[in-house]
Protein backbone atom coordinates (compact mmCIF):
# COMPACT_ATOMS: atom_id res chain seq x y z
CA UNK A 1 0.00 0.00 0.00
CA UNK A 2 1.64 3.25 -1.33
CA UNK A 3 1.92 5.84 1.67
CA UNK A 4 0.91 9.42 0.09
CA UNK A 5 3.73 12.12 0.59
CA UNK A 6 2.01 14.64 3.31
CA UNK A 7 2.48 17.61 2.51
CA UNK A 8 1.31 20.60 4.79
CA UNK A 9 1.81 23.85 3.18
CA UNK A 10 2.86 26.42 3.35
CA UNK A 11 5.31 25.34 6.07
CA UNK A 12 6.91 22.35 4.15
CA UNK A 13 8.20 25.09 1.20
CA UNK A 14 11.61 24.67 0.95
CA UNK A 15 11.72 21.25 2.62
CA UNK A 16 12.48 18.85 -0.09
CA UNK A 17 9.55 15.42 0.35
CA UNK A 18 10.52 11.70 -0.42
CA UNK A 19 8.14 9.48 -1.36
CA UNK A 20 7.58 6.95 1.24
CA UNK A 21 8.02 3.60 0.84
CA UNK A 22 5.35 1.03 0.57
CA UNK A 23 4.24 -1.04 3.61
CA UNK A 24 3.33 -4.43 3.21
CA UNK A 25 -0.99 -4.57 4.60
CA UNK A 26 0.04 -7.24 7.71
CA UNK A 27 -3.33 -7.76 9.55
CA UNK A 28 -4.62 -4.63 8.77
CA UNK A 29 -8.25 -4.92 9.56
CA UNK A 30 -10.46 -2.35 8.26
CA UNK A 31 -14.47 -2.88 9.04
CA UNK A 32 -16.30 -1.76 6.05
CA UNK A 33 -18.12 0.66 7.90
CA UNK A 34 -14.65 3.03 7.85
CA UNK A 35 -13.47 2.45 4.35
CA UNK A 36 -12.40 5.17 2.61
CA UNK A 37 -15.64 6.45 0.82
CA UNK A 38 -18.00 9.48 1.43
CA UNK A 39 -20.77 7.46 1.66
CA UNK A 40 -19.94 5.65 4.75
CA UNK A 41 -19.46 8.64 7.30
CA UNK A 42 -22.14 9.55 9.85
CA UNK A 43 -22.91 12.66 8.09
CA UNK A 44 -21.39 13.18 4.62
CA UNK A 45 -19.28 16.29 3.32
CA UNK A 46 -22.15 17.00 1.71
CA UNK A 47 -24.46 16.77 4.54
CA UNK A 48 -22.44 19.40 6.56
CA UNK A 49 -22.32 21.72 3.54
CA UNK A 50 -26.30 21.85 3.77
CA UNK A 51 -26.26 22.46 7.39
CA UNK A 52 -24.05 25.36 6.85
CA UNK A 53 -20.37 23.72 8.02
CA UNK A 54 -17.43 22.81 5.23
CA UNK A 55 -14.63 20.69 6.24
CA UNK A 56 -10.60 22.03 6.26
CA UNK A 57 -7.50 19.68 6.48
CA UNK A 58 -5.08 22.36 6.55
CA UNK A 59 -4.30 25.42 8.76
CA UNK A 60 -4.77 27.48 6.40
CA UNK A 61 -7.89 29.87 6.96
CA UNK A 62 -7.74 28.85 10.84
CA UNK A 63 -7.99 31.52 13.58
CA UNK A 64 -5.85 30.46 16.30
CA UNK A 65 -7.89 32.31 18.99
CA UNK A 66 -10.83 31.19 18.11
CA UNK A 67 -9.85 27.91 18.30
CA UNK A 68 -7.96 28.57 21.49
CA UNK A 69 -11.63 29.81 22.76
CA UNK A 70 -13.11 26.25 22.23
CA UNK A 71 -9.94 24.81 23.96
CA UNK A 72 -10.98 27.06 27.03
CA UNK A 73 -14.79 26.56 26.54
CA UNK A 74 -14.43 22.74 26.65
CA UNK A 75 -11.56 22.86 29.72
CA UNK A 76 -8.63 22.87 28.47
CA UNK A 77 -6.16 25.17 29.81
CA UNK A 78 -5.43 28.21 28.07
CA UNK A 79 -2.80 28.03 25.64
CA UNK A 80 -0.06 30.44 23.97
CA UNK A 81 -1.76 30.59 20.56
CA UNK A 82 1.91 30.86 19.12
CA UNK A 83 2.63 27.61 20.60
CA UNK A 84 -1.00 26.20 19.46
CA UNK A 85 0.90 27.47 15.55
CA UNK A 86 4.26 25.17 17.04
CA UNK A 87 2.12 22.18 17.59
CA UNK A 88 -0.12 22.65 14.65
CA UNK A 89 3.09 22.98 12.03
CA UNK A 90 4.31 19.67 13.67
CA UNK A 91 1.16 17.85 13.40
CA UNK A 92 0.67 15.63 10.37
CA UNK A 93 -3.19 15.46 10.04
CA UNK A 94 -5.48 17.71 11.68
CA UNK A 95 -8.88 18.54 10.29
CA UNK A 96 -11.41 21.30 11.04
CA UNK A 97 -15.08 22.51 10.99
CA UNK A 98 -15.94 26.00 9.85
CA UNK A 99 -19.37 27.03 10.59
CA UNK A 100 -20.09 29.32 7.71
CA UNK A 101 -22.03 31.75 8.85
CA UNK A 102 -19.86 33.03 11.34
CA UNK A 103 -16.76 31.72 9.98
CA UNK A 104 -15.56 30.38 13.06
CA UNK A 105 -14.12 26.53 13.67
CA UNK A 106 -16.41 24.68 15.56
CA UNK A 107 -14.59 21.37 15.51
CA UNK A 108 -11.15 20.65 15.50
CA UNK A 109 -9.21 17.17 15.78
CA UNK A 110 -5.82 16.26 15.07
CA UNK A 111 -3.28 13.33 15.20
CA UNK A 112 0.40 13.60 15.19
CA UNK A 113 2.91 10.54 14.63
CA UNK A 114 5.96 9.20 13.40
CA UNK A 115 4.25 9.12 9.41
CA UNK A 116 4.59 5.45 9.20
CA UNK A 117 4.11 2.93 12.29
CA UNK A 118 1.60 5.17 15.01
CA UNK A 119 -0.53 7.95 15.40
CA UNK A 120 -2.03 9.47 18.36
CA UNK A 121 -5.19 11.60 18.11
CA UNK A 122 -5.06 14.81 20.34
CA UNK A 123 -7.68 17.67 20.94
CA UNK A 124 -10.64 16.49 20.19
CA UNK A 125 -13.27 19.81 20.61
CA UNK A 126 -16.42 20.66 19.56
CA UNK A 127 -17.62 23.88 20.53
CA UNK A 128 -20.04 23.67 23.41
CA UNK A 129 -22.86 25.43 21.58
CA UNK A 130 -22.26 22.84 18.76
CA UNK A 131 -22.31 19.71 20.62
CA UNK A 132 -24.62 16.85 20.10
CA UNK A 133 -25.56 16.82 16.56
CA UNK A 134 -22.58 15.08 14.95
CA UNK A 135 -19.82 17.48 14.56
CA UNK A 136 -16.58 15.51 16.80
CA UNK A 137 -17.55 12.05 14.71
CA UNK A 138 -17.86 13.90 11.69
CA UNK A 139 -13.80 15.04 12.42
CA UNK A 140 -12.92 12.08 14.11
CA UNK A 141 -14.34 9.78 11.18
CA UNK A 142 -12.27 11.84 8.48
CA UNK A 143 -8.82 11.80 10.88
CA UNK A 144 -9.04 7.93 11.08
CA UNK A 145 -9.47 7.61 7.48
CA UNK A 146 -7.16 9.90 6.51
CA UNK A 147 -4.56 7.87 8.74
CA UNK A 148 -5.76 4.51 8.00
CA UNK A 149 -5.53 5.46 4.14
CA UNK A 150 -1.45 6.73 4.80
CA UNK A 151 -0.93 2.91 6.15
CA UNK A 152 -1.07 4.25 9.68
CA UNK A 153 -2.59 1.32 11.43
CA UNK A 154 -1.89 1.89 14.77
CA UNK A 155 -3.75 4.85 16.33
CA UNK A 156 -4.22 5.30 19.77
CA UNK A 157 -5.36 8.46 21.87
CA UNK A 158 -5.95 9.41 25.89
CA UNK A 159 -9.63 9.81 26.33
CA UNK A 160 -10.87 11.44 29.49
CA UNK A 161 -13.60 9.13 31.15
CA UNK A 162 -16.83 10.94 30.57
CA UNK A 163 -15.90 11.08 26.90
CA UNK A 164 -15.26 7.06 26.63
CA UNK A 165 -18.41 6.40 25.37
CA UNK A 166 -18.13 8.64 22.55
CA UNK A 167 -14.91 6.88 21.09
CA UNK A 168 -16.11 3.20 21.74
CA UNK A 169 -18.57 3.68 19.39
CA UNK A 170 -15.50 5.08 16.22
CA UNK A 171 -13.92 1.96 17.28
CA UNK A 172 -11.82 2.73 20.09
CA UNK A 173 -10.86 0.07 23.18
CA UNK A 174 -9.45 1.00 26.41
CA UNK A 175 -6.98 -0.65 27.86
CA UNK A 176 -6.40 -3.48 24.73
CA UNK A 177 -4.59 -6.83 25.93
CA UNK A 178 -3.67 -4.88 29.41
CA UNK A 179 -1.60 -1.94 27.46
CA UNK A 180 -2.26 1.03 29.54
CA UNK A 181 -1.59 4.77 29.13
CA UNK A 182 0.86 6.31 31.05
CA UNK A 183 1.56 9.72 31.40
CA UNK A 184 4.88 11.41 33.43
CA UNK A 185 4.12 13.39 35.92
CA UNK A 186 7.03 15.60 37.31
CA UNK A 187 5.14 15.46 40.74
CA UNK A 188 5.80 12.07 41.79
CA UNK A 189 8.87 11.18 43.09
CA UNK A 190 10.75 8.47 41.38
CA UNK A 191 11.76 5.56 43.22
CA UNK A 192 15.63 5.42 43.83
CA UNK A 193 16.57 1.56 43.30
CA UNK B 1 23.17 7.41 36.01
CA UNK B 2 22.66 4.39 37.59
CA UNK B 3 24.92 3.57 40.73
CA UNK B 4 25.63 -0.23 39.97
CA UNK B 5 27.57 -2.28 41.93
CA UNK B 6 29.74 -3.87 38.83
CA UNK B 7 32.45 -1.48 37.61
CA UNK B 8 30.04 0.84 34.46
CA UNK B 9 31.22 -0.10 31.02
CA UNK B 10 31.87 3.28 28.54
CA UNK B 11 28.39 3.39 26.89
CA UNK B 12 28.55 6.61 25.32
CA UNK B 13 24.65 7.94 25.28
CA UNK B 14 24.19 10.18 21.88
CA UNK B 15 20.94 12.01 21.58
CA UNK B 16 19.81 12.63 18.42
CA UNK B 17 17.32 15.39 18.05
CA UNK B 18 16.17 15.81 14.12
CA UNK B 19 14.84 18.65 14.93
CA UNK B 20 15.18 20.18 11.06
CA UNK B 21 12.02 21.66 10.76
CA UNK B 22 13.73 25.02 12.36
CA UNK B 23 17.24 24.69 11.75
CA UNK B 24 18.01 23.31 8.44
CA UNK B 25 19.22 19.70 7.17
CA UNK B 26 22.14 19.58 9.68
CA UNK B 27 21.75 16.97 12.01
CA UNK B 28 21.18 18.51 15.27
CA UNK B 29 24.11 17.40 17.35
CA UNK B 30 23.27 17.48 20.74
CA UNK B 31 25.59 15.37 22.24
CA UNK B 32 25.21 14.08 25.85
CA UNK B 33 27.86 11.85 26.84
CA UNK B 34 27.91 10.02 29.98
CA UNK B 35 31.05 8.40 31.09
CA UNK B 36 32.29 6.59 34.36
CA UNK B 37 34.76 8.19 35.78
CA UNK B 38 37.34 5.56 34.28
CA UNK B 39 37.22 6.92 30.91
CA UNK B 40 37.36 10.81 31.45
CA UNK B 41 39.69 12.22 29.07
CA UNK B 42 38.03 10.65 26.61
CA UNK B 43 37.73 12.23 23.66
CA UNK B 44 34.36 13.65 22.44
CA UNK B 45 33.78 13.05 18.36
CA UNK B 46 31.43 15.18 17.32
CA UNK B 47 30.53 14.52 13.88
CA UNK B 48 31.29 10.74 14.05
CA UNK B 49 29.67 8.45 11.71
CA UNK B 50 26.49 6.95 13.03
CA UNK B 51 26.47 3.46 12.87
CA UNK B 52 24.23 1.54 9.86
CA UNK B 53 21.56 0.36 11.70
CA UNK B 54 20.25 3.82 12.00
CA UNK B 55 19.55 3.96 8.58
CA UNK B 56 16.29 3.39 8.90
CA UNK B 57 15.89 6.93 10.28
CA UNK B 58 18.01 8.50 7.68
CA UNK B 59 20.09 8.21 4.79
CA UNK B 60 24.00 8.67 5.34
CA UNK B 61 25.59 10.49 2.43
CA UNK B 62 28.70 10.18 1.33
CA UNK B 63 29.91 13.55 3.42
CA UNK B 64 28.68 11.50 6.22
CA UNK B 65 25.72 13.95 7.01
CA UNK B 66 22.77 12.28 7.69
CA UNK B 67 19.34 12.83 5.55
CA UNK B 68 16.61 12.79 6.67
CA UNK B 69 13.17 11.85 5.47
CA UNK B 70 10.65 14.70 6.16
CA UNK B 71 8.16 12.25 8.30
CA UNK B 72 10.87 11.74 10.86
CA UNK B 73 11.35 15.56 11.30
CA UNK B 74 9.55 15.03 14.26
CA UNK B 75 10.98 12.29 16.00
CA UNK B 76 13.50 12.80 18.83
CA UNK B 77 15.62 9.50 18.75
CA UNK B 78 18.34 8.54 21.46
CA UNK B 79 20.90 6.09 20.86
CA UNK B 80 22.99 4.11 23.19
CA UNK B 81 26.13 2.87 21.75
CA UNK B 82 28.33 0.31 23.13
CA UNK B 83 32.14 1.89 22.61
CA UNK B 84 33.98 -1.41 23.59
CA UNK B 85 32.35 -3.15 20.62
CA UNK B 86 32.76 -1.21 17.69
CA UNK B 87 29.91 1.56 18.41
CA UNK B 88 27.52 -0.96 17.92
CA UNK B 89 23.86 0.63 18.73
CA UNK B 90 22.66 -1.63 21.70
CA UNK B 91 19.80 0.39 22.63
CA UNK B 92 17.35 2.93 21.50
CA UNK B 93 14.26 5.07 22.26
CA UNK B 94 12.09 6.98 20.06
CA UNK B 95 9.78 10.20 20.73
CA UNK B 96 7.18 12.17 18.46
CA UNK B 97 6.44 15.03 19.54
CA UNK B 98 4.42 18.39 18.48
CA UNK B 99 7.04 20.55 19.80
CA UNK B 100 5.09 22.65 22.13
CA UNK B 101 2.53 20.24 24.33
CA UNK B 102 2.82 16.55 23.43
CA UNK B 103 5.15 14.05 22.97
CA UNK B 104 4.72 10.05 22.83
CA UNK B 105 7.07 7.78 23.54
CA UNK B 106 7.74 4.67 21.72
CA UNK B 107 10.18 1.49 21.03
CA UNK B 108 12.09 1.33 23.88
CA UNK B 109 14.67 -1.42 23.22
CA UNK B 110 17.47 -2.60 24.88
CA UNK B 111 19.82 -5.71 23.18
CA UNK B 112 18.42 -8.67 25.07
CA UNK B 113 22.48 -9.38 25.95
CA UNK B 114 22.99 -5.81 27.45
CA UNK B 115 19.69 -5.78 29.64
CA UNK B 116 19.65 -5.94 33.36
CA UNK B 117 22.42 -3.32 33.75
CA UNK B 118 19.72 -0.12 33.74
CA UNK B 119 20.39 0.12 30.38
CA UNK B 120 16.56 1.10 29.64
CA UNK B 121 16.29 3.64 32.37
CA UNK B 122 18.98 5.55 31.56
CA UNK B 123 17.58 5.50 27.83
CA UNK B 124 14.28 6.49 28.69
CA UNK B 125 15.50 9.29 31.63
CA UNK B 126 17.94 10.99 29.23
CA UNK B 127 15.05 11.26 26.42
CA UNK B 128 12.29 12.49 29.18
CA UNK B 129 15.29 15.13 29.90
CA UNK B 130 15.43 16.28 26.27
CA UNK B 131 12.08 15.86 25.81
CA UNK B 132 11.55 18.71 29.12
CA UNK B 133 14.11 20.79 27.81
CA UNK B 134 12.13 20.87 24.32
CA UNK B 135 8.92 22.88 25.25
CA UNK B 136 7.03 19.96 25.67
CA UNK B 137 4.86 19.91 28.82
CA UNK B 138 3.64 16.39 28.50
CA UNK B 139 5.55 13.45 27.89
CA UNK B 140 3.38 10.07 27.27
CA UNK B 141 3.79 6.32 26.57
CA UNK B 142 1.71 3.05 26.22
CA UNK B 143 3.19 -0.08 28.16
CA UNK B 144 2.15 -3.38 28.42
CA UNK B 145 1.31 -4.91 31.42
CA UNK B 146 5.24 -6.36 31.82
CA UNK B 147 6.79 -3.17 31.98
CA UNK B 148 4.27 -0.74 33.56
CA UNK B 149 6.32 -0.60 37.02
CA UNK B 150 9.63 -0.22 35.01
CA UNK B 151 8.16 2.98 33.91
CA UNK B 152 6.04 3.59 37.58
CA UNK B 153 9.79 3.93 38.61
CA UNK B 154 11.01 6.22 36.28
CA UNK B 155 7.98 9.05 36.80
CA UNK B 156 5.21 8.16 34.92
CA UNK B 157 1.34 7.55 36.45
CA UNK B 158 -1.34 4.99 35.52
CA UNK B 159 -4.56 6.44 33.88
CA UNK B 160 -3.88 9.93 35.45
CA UNK B 161 -6.63 11.53 36.68
CA UNK B 162 -8.54 8.52 35.03
CA UNK B 163 -7.79 9.25 31.64
CA UNK B 164 -7.46 6.00 29.67
CA UNK B 165 -5.15 5.16 26.39
CA UNK B 166 -7.34 3.79 24.02
CA UNK B 167 -6.65 2.06 20.35
CA UNK B 168 -8.43 2.04 17.29
CA UNK B 169 -8.99 -1.87 16.04
CA UNK B 170 -6.52 -3.19 18.07
CA UNK B 171 -5.05 -6.41 17.26
CA UNK B 172 -5.87 -8.46 20.04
Amino acid sequence: MLLRARISAPFSAGLRLRPTVPLPLGNLHVPASTAASATSFSISDAGLASRGFTLHRSISGLNIDHLNTIFVAVGFPKRDPEKIVVALEHTDSLIWIQYERDQKPVAFARATGDGVFNAIIWDVVVDPSFQGIGLGKAVMERLIEDLVERGISNIALYSEPRVLGFYRPLGFVADPDGIRGMVYSRKQKKKKK
Amino acid sequence: MQTASKKPKAYRLRVNFWDTFRSGFLKNNTTQIIDPPSTQGEEKEEDEKLPEEFVLLGKTLEDGSVERDNIFFRIGCIGLFDLENGGKLIGMARATLDHAFNAAIWDVLVDPSYQGQGLGKVLVENLIKSLLQRDVGNVSLFANSKVIEFYQNLGFEVDMEGIKGMFWHPKY
